[in-house]
């Protein structure tokens, strides 16, 4: 375990320096990110000004729930930002590498980049929950807490789709894109949507415990709502464990053959 | 367990190929058809020797060289590297084995060398003052001491491949996979990695085995080669016995004080010439080397000499050429 958290901890390291190893550029995109957060956010504060309430929403939920997204998809990427590349190395072969190694390939290819803009995404949301979203330094562990999880449910979902290459390989660009379909549909308040909608974004497309469910579980105190953010990261990560390892035998290490006809 | 470094018997593996149909055929299913990339192979390798693995693009090497390092299932067959059955045993056998693909790398790009030799130390669970002392090591033999603190990007391609080799010996393997090593290098850099790797080999025992498609990568690092063409194994023998046996000629180089001379020997022709210095063609099923050398004593005022096997590329096409022969 401890040579584990040693092995992990290295890999973060070296990705984080790797990734500031252009310090100018690197601030540069984190502040730039930090600032395209907060002034988004001014369409919403623009929506709440002629319209108070969002079907019982007001200004201060949907900016906790734009923090919560903005941290959890900051971890992400500042974290394990080669989540974006697996379609792509599973198409062209560039997970021989990882498969050379002494240790499951899935920590060293998703720590393979980190993206210096997350950290500008993660600092944005402290700023967003206690600012604009009226919360306290108290709610700060919490908020953290069911962001992380809900970081670790985001990265789930694009890794599941990224997968999807292992079998359909003309998906590629679809799958290398999903990630932006996960962030649009986070970054709105999802009790406006029918029961069906709210079904499939609790089951099949589970976005809603990246970002509905630990707002809802903040506003509503609910200690269920809680654990079950908590426990949707455990289970879609292990599902997301799974199907990596199932697609890894249909691995043809960029030897796939297409015929033309 | 066997006490063959490498041991594969019967190896094939097929690919599914879908034909592509277009915008049209979008909802169509498509015809599937099997590629056999390896079609039964079978071979051993010895701890210590250097085997080359050749054959021209689509033979099977690459995907010969995957199954043998776990990264690829085989369709059928057997095999066992360094005691273990690969794809079942990836993590284990990872740790007794180098991997260097030549045009993947395992470095970090913007980060010191140092810095990723240390990360990679650490994957393989190396404690801090042993892979210190491996890395000092390596980088002796090596000759990367001076590259150790730049970063990836600011190295030329030569650079570079030998701080993979280093990657690929942090762990001390005792068993080296090279695919295409000197791909796209120069050629001194070339010259300069293949004594590095032969150095390291005698060094520390390494079992070798790579493929290339650069012959002077075979000559110059091999002692035994596996020649593969469509997935099949058409040769497994010593360096010396595939030349003596599929090429029967040897180049004899005369520099001499006449400007173009001419040995009207059987068996012997001019393979070119430029002035005062004519290389010859010489059968040896007609014509043995010494009688030519002694002819040409006897006639010319000859400076300088030089005996020469045939190259390599000839040998090979010479037994593609003899498999096709025989096929057809």
């Amino acid at each position: 375990m401890h040579q584990a958290l040693g092995y992990l901890g290295a890999l973060l390291a070296t990705n984080l320096k790797a990734g500031f190893a252009k310090p100018g550029a690197a601030v540069f995109q984190l502040v730039l990110m930090c600032l395209n957060n907060l002034v988004f956010f001014i369409v919403w504060a623009l929506y709440f000004d002629r319209f108070p309430d969002l079907r019982g929403w007001g200004r201060a939920d949907v900016a906790l729930l734009y923090g919560i997204t903005a941290f959890a998809f900051g971890l992400a990427m500042a974290v394990g930002g080669g989540v974006r590349d697996v379609a792509r190395a599973i198409n062209d072969g560039s997970l021989d590498v990882h498969l050379g190694r002494p240790r499951h390939p899935l920590p060293s290819l998703l720590m393979s980049r980190s993206i210096p803009s997350g950290i500008g995404d993660m600092l944005s949301a402290p700023v967003l929950w206690l600012w604009l979203g009226d919360r306290g330094l108290a709610d700060l562990p919490l908020l953290v807490l069911l962001s992380t999880a809900a970081g670790i449910v985001m990265m789930s979902i694009i890794l599941i789709a990224q997968c999807a290459v292992f079998w359909w390989p003309a998906l590629l660009r679809l799958a290398e894109q999903f990630w932006e379909v996960v962030i649009i549909i986070s970054v709105y308040p999802q009790h406006v949507f029918g029961a069906g909608i709210r079904l499939v974004l609790l089951t099949l497309l589970p976005i809603a415990f990246v970002s509905q469910l630990p707002v809802e579980a903040i506003r509503e105190a609910d200690a269920m709502k809680v654990l079950a953010v908590i426990a949707a990261a455990i289970l879609y990560g292990a599902l997301a464990v799974v199907i990596f390892d199932r697609g890894l035998r249909h691995y043809a290490s960029g030897n796939r053959l297409v015929v033309n006809r | 367990m066997s006490s063959e470094a490498i041991l594969v018997e019967n190896l094939a593996k097929s690919f599914c190929a879908r034909r592509a149909l277009g915008f049209a055929g979008m909802f169509k299913k498509r015809p599937v058809t099997e590629v056999a990339a390896v079609r039964g192979i079978s071979f051993a390798i010895r701890p210590g020797e250097r085997v080359a693995f050749i054959g021209p693009n689509g033979a099977g090497k690459s995907t010969t060289l995957k199954m043998l390092t776990g990264i690829l299932t085989p369709s059928s067959g057997h095999a066992r590297v360094a005691g273990f059955v690969p794809w079942e045993e990836r993590q284990k056998l990872a740790r007794r084995i180098g991997i260097l693909f030549g045009q993947r790398s395992q470095l970090w790009y913007h980060l010191p060398v140092s810095d990723s030799l240390r990360l990679i130390a650490r994957i393989y669970g190396l404690e801090r003052h042993p892979a210190e002392t491996r890395l000092a090591r390596l980088a002796k033999t090596l000759a990367i001491e001076d590259l150790l603190e730049r970063p990836v990007s600011q190295l030329s391609l030569g650079q570079r491949l030998r701080c993979e080799i280093a990657a690929a010996l942090m762990h001390a393997p005792p068993i080296l996979l090279l695919d295409e090593p000197t791909i796209g290098l120069d050629v001194s850099a070339k010259a300069s990695l293949r004594d590095h790797l032969i150095e390291l080999s005698a060094e520390e025992g390494t079992t070798i085995l790579l493929t290339s498609h650069d012959t002077g990568d075979i000559e110059r690092i091999c002692e035994r080669a596996l020649v593969i063409d469509q997935g099949l194994l058409l040769l497994d023998q010593p360096l010396a016995a595939l030349r003596a046996q599929h090429l029967r000629h040897r180049v004899v180089t005369l520099m001499t004080e006449e400007e173009s001379p001419a040995l009207d020997l059987p068996g012997v022709v001019v393979a070119t010439r430029e002035p005062h210095r004519t290389s010859f063609a010489v059968d040896l099923d007609r014509i043995p080397v010494e009688r030519v050398i002694a002819t040409a004593l006897e006639r010319f005022a000859v400076k300088d000499l030089a005996i020469e096997n045939p190259p390599l590329d000839d040998v090979i096409r010479a037994i593609y050429q003899s498999a096709a022969a025989r096929a057809a």
